[in-house]
């Protein structure tokens, strides 16, 4: 009976004892995803993130042209028009009510691409005996517009040319930065006598790109 | 004709009833091709006339067959989705776009305009067969005593992750000797993955000058290499140029060149000038400048001539920031004889030219004959 009994306790103090080992092992994991769960040891690096968005964004700060009515003057085959300050009108009776041409600024925070259309010729707009419809655009704030490899070549500030109606590009850069992002858009039309008559002009499209 | 002549033309008008501004964003997007996935990106309207409808356009670029938006049109500042169905392979690799557009639409209440179009590049990249690292170092110049920072950008355009094994920037002194190395930690980039590589270096025991930091990257049997000059200044302005001869004639403009030497701006520099020959003696001033980072500028500045004669003696002092250097020259007061030698010159040009004109005519005259 005692050796029996003696047997029992054994089997029992070996039970025991697998269960201990058991549930020493059981605390040590759960302890281990407490503490790293309620420590205050930072297990992990901390950071900082930003990101600014590009935006193209363009504005055509003027975007009218109006020369009112008006008609060639006798005895003169055609007259002259264009966007300056001064001698805006010659051999004609119009009166230009805004000079300076069209203005477009780059209001976003990248350089982009400026292209421009028209979507008529002189003879299509003007038509008569030798019409004429050109434009020339330069950097109304010095810089605003640059070819391909950053320089102005790619503006004939004095040269002016025939309206296209196919897309033609024209400042590779157009800027961004404040003090260089308006670029001007003069025109210069030449009215003969025996034009069309009523209200005439064109609509002029500005595409612009993320250069 | 006449009549004609007076025929009314209305008006000429370029103009616009409604919005003239109109934005996107993003402008630029790159992303990473990714073979047989859709790629979805939100574009934004901005600055749109609220109420007034846009036109959404793919506009071009190879990507563009691949390319759709999910809506032909938006409404004021609205926003639109492009999705980019990749293909399983692009057999050419490299750079491929796609573009996207919003656009005013003609005003129907009007008959003429003026009409905005803005664009967004979306830019994905084909990975080159192999293994090909687009290494860029960035490295600014500095003062002595400050912080070299050092910026090594790897990119991996190959179709294999990049290993690599070594990445350091080795600084080389104008004279060719190796100055210091900077070393980085060596990590595995993925297929279209980068990494920064960025440290400070300290300029304690580097003299001041130019150098060329070499950057270097090695994976397999490849190194591949960058280099950039940068300098390294000190406070230190050189007098490299000044007037060396005036005309003896009242007062006259005397210029004096400096050369900053340091990577900050010197405010209020100014030199004096002693002029002397051994029995004569002035000492004048400069008005005082400022000198940007690494800048030459030229200070003009009058002296007065009356009385003063021959070869002089110059002694530049020029005083910045509680330094000063000095220089010595030469100065020559007198007659200037420029204006003699070029008359002679221009005299004898206008002789040669007629006895060559007469030798020539003689010539042609006998041949005719």
């Amino acid at each position: 009976m005692a050796d029996s009994n003696s047997k029992a306790v054994t089997v029992f103090a070996v039970f025991v004892f697998i269960i201990s080992l058991f549930s020493v092992g059981v605390f040590y994991l759960s302890a281990k995803t407490l503490f790293s769960t309620i420590s205050g040891y930072a297990t992990s690096v901390g950071e900082a993130n930003l990101t600014v968005e590009s935006v193209v964004t363009i504005n055509f700060t003027t975007a009218r042209i109006n020369w009112g009515s008006g008609r060639v003057n006798d005895g003169f085959s055609s007259a002259g028009l264009n966007t300056f300050a001064t001698n805006n009108v010659t051999n004609g009776n119009w009166s230009l009510q805004n000079a300076g041409g069209l203005r477009i600024e780059n209001l976003g925070n990248v350089n982009v691409t400026l292209n421009l259309s028209g979507t008529k010729t002189a003879a299509s707009m003007i038509g008569g005996t030798s019409p004429g419809y050109r434009w020339n655009v330069t950097s109304f704030e010095s810089g605003a517009c640059r070819n391909s490899s950053g320089g102005t070549g790619a503006l004939q500030t004095d040269f002016f040319y025939v309206v296209n109606t196919s897309t033609t590009l024209f400042c590779n850069y157009f800027q961004f930065l404040d003090d260089r992002d308006v670029v001007r858009i003069d025109f210069n039309l030449t009215i003969p006598s025996d034009s069309f008559t009523g209200t005439l002009g064109d609509t002029i499209t500005a595409v612009a790109f993320a250069a | 004709m006449v009549i004609k002549r007076f025929i009314l033309v209305i008006a000429f008008i370029f103009c616009i009833s409604y919005a003239s501004s109109l934005g996107i964003s993003p402008a630029i997007k790159n992303i990473n091709f990714e073979s047989g996935k859709q790629t979805n990106i939100t574009f934004y309207v901005l600055d749109a006339v609220e109420g007034v409808e846009y036109d959404v356009n793919i506009r071009g670029g190879y990507l563009a067959q691949y390319s759709s938006v999910n809506t032909n049109s938006v409404v004021g500042s609205g926003s639109f989705i492009l999705s980019i169905n990749f293909p399983e392979k692009i057999d050419l690799p490299g750079e491929h776009t796609v573009s996207v557009s919003v656009k005013e639409r003609p005003s129907e209440t009007s008959f003429i305009n003026t009409l905005v179009e803005v664009g967004s590049i979306i830019k994905t990249f084909v990975p080159y067969p192999g293994y090909y690292g687009d290494l860029s170092l960035n490295i600014l110049d500095v003062n002595v005593n400050d912080q070299i920072s050092v910026e090594l950008y790897l990119i991996n355009r190959g179709d294999n992750p990049l290993e690599i094994k070594e990445v350091y920037v080795d600084f080389v002194s104008s004279t060719g000797k190796a100055v210091k190395r900077i070393e980085f930690t060596p990590v595995t980039i993925p297929v279209s993955g980068d990494r920064y590589f960025r440290k400070y270096a300290e300029t304690s025991g580097i003299e001041p000058g130019n150098y060329i930091a070499t950057g270097r990257v090695s994976y397999r049997d490849i190194t591949r290499e960058v280099n950039r000059s940068f300098r390294v200044g000190s406070l230190f302005v050189n007098i490299t140029n000044y007037t060396s001869s005036i005309r003896g004639d009242g007062i006259q403009r005397f210029y004096v060149t400096l050369d900053s030497m340091w990577n900050s701006p010197i405010y209020g520099a100014y030199v004096d000038v002693n002029l002397t020959n051994g029995v004569y003696s002035t000492v004048f001033r400069t008005p005082s400048i400022d000198i940007m980072p690494w800048e030459q500028k030229t200070i003009e500045s009058y002296i007065d001539t009356e009385n003063l004669d021959g070869y002089y003696d110059l002694y530049f002092n020029a005083s910045y920031h509680g330094q000063s250097t000095l220089a010595t020259g030469r100065l020559y007061i007198g007659d200037n004889y420029g204006i003699i030698i070029y008359s002679v010159s221009a005299l004898l040009a206008i002789l040669f030219f007629i006895a060559l004109y007469i030798i020539l005519k003689r010539l042609f005259f006998k041949k005719r004959r």
